[in-house]
């Protein structure tokens, strides 16, 4: 055979097997004949088939067309309900998208990490210090390069107004690094680590905001923190930075550069964070291998600062989006049985539909139209369905991002980049090719039930065909246990959350406005000598001279605040061994501060304005603290140690014992034990920051705001003025990923229990309709209404248990499964499982009474008539 | 039965389509011969690959254009003749009635001259 040949036959292979049988001879004796290049030849018949196929699809999408425009009410029931599934499913792929498939915006995310440390008692937290990171990068040859990073606050001065501002010191190396070049400038060099170099990077929104959009930027002198720094590069619009510490990835104002040689101070300071690069071929558990022995080392050579710790890097990825992606996948695997579900309804209605027309078929099909043209023209049907359900999905999806990116937009790493976009798109193609086949399925399965004799001798009886019924029971079962699943989980989660919130903080917080941490004028040292207490006094003086403020204090931190300081917990006369002091939560504060929060000492007092830094030093401690630290002793008689300075400290008499008071909500809070504390006055000790509390129970919590802002400009003018919020709004943002997590899966279950409803609605109504006839007859002889209800009303609790049973059990895996992400609920809790069950139950009796209730009105005489 | 109707709707008529019915206005012709006598008929510029030919001719075998005649290829049996139907060449007759007014349309603008026929 011939190559000519040979080409010929297998691109006549493409042809329709109609079209082959009648004209192949003739074009092979064509091609026979023909002197043109065979390759030439090979694709004209390819461009011929691929024409034929077209044309065909066409015609039967026209048909298609034709057909559905005759029933516009189903076509609208089935679109909506392929819009919800697909559109649902688009909307969820765009957010995991964006937030955790992406790969980072650095150069080779995958390869950079984050140094973290893990403490003698175990304690981990993705944090280093800067002179360990250092060291790090000197001796750990797993790393391509080390870069250390310390977050600040800085405030800028611009035209004698100040501007807080959100910024990281950074070694020079971080940019390049990352691979992250600015927009305008340059990166930093090893010239800007220098001492006294001072320069920044600004982000490409401050630039707009303070600068005008200034191309002459660069070069100019700015003010941070009182000292004169020189702008070197602006950054891209948006651009992502890791912070190497607990925040992951976020978009950082300002880059100042780390001086290369830092003071020694530093190194037991693990405020800062490193990121770390792997060197090719390296894997992160050789990189960790190599840490542990470098960690050995630095703990040997720096004992009293790194005796007890090590070192090890976790990936970057990993840290910054795990948790987003771990709620996120539950909420996907929701969508996906959304699409289930959806996709069961639909192949219903289309079993229904296309059964009517049996007779029909069975001809055709005893006249010799294929069986596949038949199933083609179903499957183009009910894509054009999809299709059209697409479109107005992925518009709903549109108008829902929309809509929900307010409440994701600080609950998401990376919420910005979400939107509708090629991937989503090409998703969404994908869906509609999966979701055809899903739906085609059962209408397909049951064409083939039919022959011609079968269907001319039953077709007039009516009666609802045995395996049709099942293969529509099977998909009403499928719906309900997904939706159970699914409805469980969600119950699951929102009781999670709202356990979450309503968690007691032990204080009374209604009527209390505190403000963000304050940093006091910076002299270019990590503490303040003693002395500012004016400042502290001058504040304290303003607030109180406010009207309406009940109460007023200040202190290091307050319950649900930023700020989580924890301390050794020494007690005079116990022996402790080395490293292994117990822990306490600490806090400085100014007397007022339990008045504030409503809270009275258990015993002793409370600490009042004699207790100044002049005075004996005094402590208060919390019933926790006593309970697990001083037992055994009279709490008043006891004195711990107060850590007052960096390297400074000295033993406090306990004056008081007070209520104890929870300090994290959500995903920060232990939520099955409070954690002991204790309290020194302010006064007694140095401090870089403090916050304001007032209690103005009268007020408007936006006008006491600005009271306190006021105050605060006031006091320190140079300074800008600190944000304010009530205790119940810092737990709202506490607590904004979780609120979006169970929003989210409260409405898909919401949209899964309706899709399944309208499935038993719909398999009832047609089980009736088939069935009249013998309803007609058995009212005839005498049966009466409430027994053809309770059979119709019966028939569907059944078919509804037995999903129900599946999908208990599937839930319950399901919920293992997320165990983690319940805190403190039970993942089979009992109360959650049957509230659903019942509602189940209920809803699907409800969605049957209808249809029963028509059974019953069926006149007998009309349905004999039949046929 | 021959079908029946107004010819303009199908109009107009794709290249393919027109130059078969035209060849087969003369004579019958079978698909090879009718591939053929397109070329030299546009002079090289209508150039029929089976695939295109034949898609067209059972496309028109089915709308009744064209019709197969029980015809044998003395040299080839398997090929068979077909020729145009009434309907076929009322088609073909308003489509070239449409090219011929284009023609009229163009010389009366000058974009043709007299000379193109010569």
């Amino acid at each position: 055979m011939t190559l000519r040949r040979l080409l010929a036959r297998a691109a006549l292979l493409t042809y329709p097997r109609d079209f082959r049988s009648e004209y192949e001879e003739e074009m092979l004796a064509d091609l026979d004949a023909g002197s043109a290049n065979p390759l030439a030849q090979c694709f004209d018949l390819f461009k011929g088939s691929v024409r034929m196929h077209f044309d065909t699809l066409a015609r039967d999408v026209a048909y298609a067309l034709r057909r559905l425009r005759a029933a516009p009410l189903f076509v609208a029931i089935v679109v909506l309900t392929f819009a919800l599934g697909i559109g649902a499913n688009v909307a969820v792929f765009s957010v995991l998208d964006a937030v955790v498939l992406r790969p980072l915006p650095f150069a080779d995310p995958s390869s950079l990490t984050v140094l973290s440390s893990r403490g003698p008692r175990g304690d981990v937290f993705p944090a280093v210090s800067p002179l360990d990171a250092q060291d790090i990068a000197a001796h750990e040859r797993g790393f391509a390069g080390v870069a250390a990073t310390v977050s600040q606050q800085p405030t800028l001065l611009l035209d004698g107004k100040p501007y807080a501002l959100n910024g990281l010191q950074v070694s020079s190396n971080y940019l390049s690094l990352l691979g992250v070049r600015p927009r305008l400038g340059r990166a930093f060099t090893a010239a800007d680590g220098s001492a006294g170099a001072r320069s920044a990077i600004i982000s490409d929104q401050v630039w707009r905001e303070r600068f005008g959009a200034d191309p002459g930027v660069v070069g100019r002198s700015i003010t941070l923190d009182g000292s004169a720094y020189r702008v070197v590069g602006v950054l891209a619009p948006r651009q992502l930075l890791p912070d190497g510490n607990f925040a992951g990835i976020r978009s950082e104002d300002v880059l100042t550069a780390l001086a290369a040689h830092l003071p020694a101070v530093e190194r037991g300071e693990r405020m800062g964070g490193g990121i770390a690069r792997l060197a090719s071929g390296v894997t992160l558990e050789h990189a960790n291998a190599d840490l542990k022995l470098v960690s050995a080392d630095l703990a040997h050579e720096y004992a009293d600062t790194d005796k007890g710790w090590s070192f090890f890097a976790q990936s970057l990825s990993a840290l910054a989006l795990g948790r987003a992606a771990s709620s996120l996948w539950v909420v996907f695997a929701g969508v996906v049985a959304i699409l289930l579900i959806a996709c069961a309804n639909v192949g219903n209605m289309l079993a229904a539909r296309w059964s009517s027309r049996d007779r029909e078929l069975a001809v055709r099909r005893a006249l010799g139209a294929s069986s596949r043209r038949i199933a083609g023209q179903l499957l183009i049907e009910t894509a054009v369905l999809a299709t059209l359900g697409a479109c107005f999905g992925i518009a709903l999806a549109y108008a829902a991002l929309s809509g929900l990116a307010g409440l994701v937009e600080h609950a998401l790493p990376r919420a910005g980049t979400i939107g509708i976009d090629g991937m989503s798109l090409l998703y969404a193609l994908i869906v509609v090719i999966v979701a055809t086949f899903l739906a085609g399925l059962s209408p397909l399965l049951s064409l083939r039930a039919t022959d011609l004799q079968t269907v001319l001798k039953s077709a007039g009886r009516g009666g609802d065909g045995s395996r049709r019924h099942r293969l529509r029971a099977a998909l009403v079962v499928l719906e309900v246990a997904l939706a159970i699943a699914l409805v469980t989980i969600s119950g699951l989660v929102l009781r999670s959350f709202l356990a979450v919130i309503d968690t007691p903080l032990g204080v009374n917080t209604s009527g209390v406005v505190a403000s963000a941490p304050v940093s006091l004028p910076s002299l270019g040292l990590p503490f303040q000598t003693a002395g500012n207490t004016s400042l502290q006094n001058d504040v304290l003086r303003r607030l109180h001279a406010l009207a309406g403020i009940e109460s007023a204090a200040l202190a290091l931190t307050y319950p649900v605040g930023d700020v989580e300081l924890q301390g050794p917990a020494v007690v005079f006369g116990r022996t402790y061994s080395k490293g292994a002091e117990p822990l306490a939560l600490s806090n400085a504060v100014t007397p007022q501060y339990f008045t504030v929060f409503g809270v009275h000492p258990i015993l002793g007092r409370s600490f009042n304005d004699t207790d100044t830094a002049n005075a004996a030093p005094v402590a208060i401690v919390s019933r926790r603290f006593e309970q697990l630290y001083l037992r055994g002793m009279n709490p008043l008689t006891a004195r711990i140690r107060i850590q007052t300075g960096p390297t400074q400290w000295h033993w406090a008499q306990i004056v008081g014992v007070v209520p104890d008071e929870r300090v994290g909500v959500g995903a920060d809070a232990d939520a099955a034990s409070l954690l002991p504390e204790y309290y020194a006055p302010l006064g007694q000790l140095s401090t870089p920051f403090f916050s304001a509390v007032v209690r103005a129970p009268h007020l408007d919590p936006a006008v006491a705001g600005r009271e306190v802002d006021s105050a605060f400009a006031a006091a320190m003018p140079l300074t800008p003025a600190p944000q304010t919020f009530t205790i119940a709004q810092r737990v709202a943002e506490d607590t904004r990923a979780q609120r979006l997590t169970t929003i989210l899966l409260g409405s898909l279950a919401a949209i899964a229990l309706l899709l399944a409803l309208s499935g038993i609605f719909g398999v009832v109504s047609f089980s009736v309709t088939q069935r009249s006839r013998e309803f007609g007859v058995r009212m005839a002889l005498g049966a009466s209404t409430s027994g053809i209800l309770a059979d119709v009303v019966l028939r569907a609790i059944t078919t509804t248990a037995i999903g129900v049973a599946i999908g208990v059990v599937a839930a319950a895996f399901a919920a293992r499964a997320i165990v983690a992400q319940l805190g403190a609920v039970s993942p089979f809790d009992p109360t959650t499982f049957a509230c659903v069950v019942a509602l189940v139950f209920v809803s699907a009796a409800i969605a049957s009474l209808q249809p029963a209730l028509r059974a019953t009105r069926v006149a007998p005489v009309e349905a004999l008539r039949y046929e | 039965m021959e079908a029946t109707g107004d010819p303009h709707v199908f109009l107009p008529l794709s290249p393919s389509a027109f130059y078969i019915m035209l060849v087969l206005a003369a004579e019958e012709r079978h698909g090879y011969s009718i591939a053929k006598e397109v070329e030299e008929a546009t002079n090289g510029t209508v150039r029929l690959g089976p695939g295109t030919l034949y898609r067209v001719i059972k496309q028109m075998v089915t709308d009744g254009w064209i019709i197969e005649v029980d015809r044998v290829d003395s040299g080839d049996p398997r090929r068979r003749y077909y020729r145009l139907t009434s309907w076929g060449r009322r088609i073909a007759r308003a489509e070239a009635s449409r090219m011929a007014d284009a023609v009229r349309t163009a010389m009366d603008r000058r974009l043709l001259s007299a000379s193109t026929f010569a």
